[in-house]
């Protein structure tokens, strides 16, 4: 029998994500327990320095910037967000003191998810689903036969379909608000 | 459209963060006794400024500063002595002090260090620390930092005897109590006999003399010498050695006392009793005066350290 598209690539999927909530948690304990919490204050800086890093790609895919190989920078841009993404959630900690910085990191969260969902699977959902499709005709199933049995798998990929809608806006959310807290932080 | 969207969230996000500063930004609660400040953060803070000490000191007079809470912390020593606000005009508070950490934060104290006062304050501890009344600190004469840092009053102690000054200089009960076992009750002598002021174990009681350790019978005191009594012993202690196993070894030697090992086995070694060439005669003697020469043979011990020490004086 053969896995669902959700069993196949969203699960893995999720592993990534789950291991980023699980690297930060336990970078916060341990800076608890050896009672080094300040350190999260800088952990802020470098996470956020290590995402700026990783836009450089951005700028490469707008041609804003003429050298570097894309696929060297794409995958430079996942992992330096990925790590910055794990710092900025220690250096955010479990606080619900105000309503800008958790804004900041909600909409950091949705950004990474989001990118997993690029990077992981998209493409390879997508070419799992054309070739379950042939499969199923090439069985003798009318096309609207085929389209049935596999409808949560399609809507499974369209809903990955949305992740550049959610991806680059949301980004810039991020950017916006992470300026407004450094600001208010500077400020006061 | 999508820039113009940004733009809104933007003016808006700005809008909503000068309207509701406490809810919007704010790094957590202010302590029960600024909770009317809530919302004023303007009050404390000057936008890219920090916070000035004009503000706090308004409120908070540097001279009455622990007034109140810092000598009812400590009831042995007088409010004068701990008073030093008034000294740290220099310093910015906040160095020290931080709001918002919740209602009832658990110090008001951040991160005091002493490495923020003036130099005057801080060779001279007394100015703020009440100079200890036990008798250890009445001797000293030397400056706190020769023992003590700043990192904390019990750490890193080093402490030399050799600071200490007066007529209880060599009575070390002045400050060191006796151990309360019976051997130790027996002497009324100087500890610098058996102990010197580096180190209290080991001290150099030679127990050789009585038995040797060896590395099978490098044991805890009381293993062998039961009730806190080191003027007796067992040797009964160890699944090695039980009454009915030492009384079949014995057979032959007919011994009267299985119980004073010792005076025949100065060690653990098997062929000690036919090199001492103890007889059964001066075996069941030394067993019946086995506390008498336990003594006899630490007075013995003692004697020969004195002879050694007067040879070594002489030379």
């Amino acid at each position: 029998m053969k896995k669902s598209l959700f069993v196949k690539f969203v699960l893995p999927f999720l592993q990534w994500f789950v291991l980023m909530i699980i690297a930060a948690i336990t970078i916060d304990y341990i800076l608890h327990r050896l009672e080094l919490v300040p350190v999260g204050l800088y952990l802020g800086y470098a996470g956020t320095i290590l995402i700026i890093i990783s836009l450089i790609y951005s700028l490469r895919k707008r041609k804003i910037i003429k050298s570097g190989s894309p696929k060297n920078l794409l995958s430079l841009h996942e992992y330096l967000a990925w790590t910055g993404s794990v710092l900025i959630l220690v250096h955010a900690g479990i606080h619900f003191n105000a309503v800008l910085p958790w804004l900041a990191v909600l909409m950091m969260v949705i950004t990474v998810a989001s990118g997993l969902v690029g990077k992981y699977l998209l493409k390879k959902a997508n070419e799992s689903l054309k070739g379950r499709r042939k499969e199923l005709v090439d069985s003798g199933l009318s096309s609207d036969e085929a389209e049935k049995k596999l409808f949560f798998d399609s809507i499974t990929v369209d809903l990955m379909k949305k992740w550049r809608v959610v991806h680059m806006p949301i980004t810039l959310l991020l950017g916006i608000l992470s300026l407004l807290h450094i600001i208010t932080i500077i400020m006061y | 459209m999508k820039t113009l969207l940004l733009l809104v969230i933007t003016v808006v996000l700005i809008w909503l963060i000068v309207q509701y500063p406490h809810a919007m930004i704010n790094p957590g609660e202010l302590s029960a006794n600024h909770q009317d400040l809530n919302e004023k953060c303007n009050l404390c803070h000057k936008p890219f400024w920090g916070i000035s000490n004009d503000n706090c000191i308004s409120c908070h007079k540097l001279s009455e500063i622990g007034k109140d809470s810092l000598s009812l912390n400590d009831p042995n020593s007088g409010s004068k002595k701990i008073l030093f606000h008034d000294k740290l005009t220099d310093q910015k508070c906040a160095s020290c002090h931080s709001e918002h950490n919740g209602l009832k934060p658990e110090s008001p104290l951040s991160n005091f260090n002493h490495a923020l006062l003036s130099g005057q304050l801080i060779s001279n501890c007394n100015s703020c620390h009440d100079r200890p009344a036990d008798n250890l600190h009445k001797q000293l004469s030397s400056t706190c930092s020769n023992c003590h840092n700043t990192e904390g009053w019990k750490s890193s102690v080093k402490f030399d005897h050799n600071m200490l000054q007066g007529a209880d200089k060599n009575n070390c009960a002045s400050c060191h109590q006796k151990p309360n076992d019976l051997y130790h009750q027996t002497f009324n002598e100087n500890c610098n006999k058996c102990h010197t002021t580096n180190k209290w174990v080991p001290s150099s009681f030679d127990h050789s003399a009585f038995f040797l350790l060896d590395r099978d019978h490098n044991a805890k005191c009381n293993l062998c010498h039961t009730d806190n009594n080191f003027s007796t012993y067992t040797c009964y202690g160890c699944h090695e050695h039980s009454q009915s196993n030492i009384m079949n070894e014995h057979d032959e030697v007919n011994t009267g006392n299985i119980n004073d090992c010792v005076s025949c086995h100065k060690s653990g070694n098997k062929g000690d009793a036919e090199r001492n060439g103890n007889s059964e005669n001066e075996s069941e003697q030394n067993g019946n005066n086995n506390e008498k020469d336990y003594n006899k043979s630490g007075e013995k011990n003692r004697d020969n350290k004195q002879d050694g020490k007067k040879e070594d004086d002489d030379d």
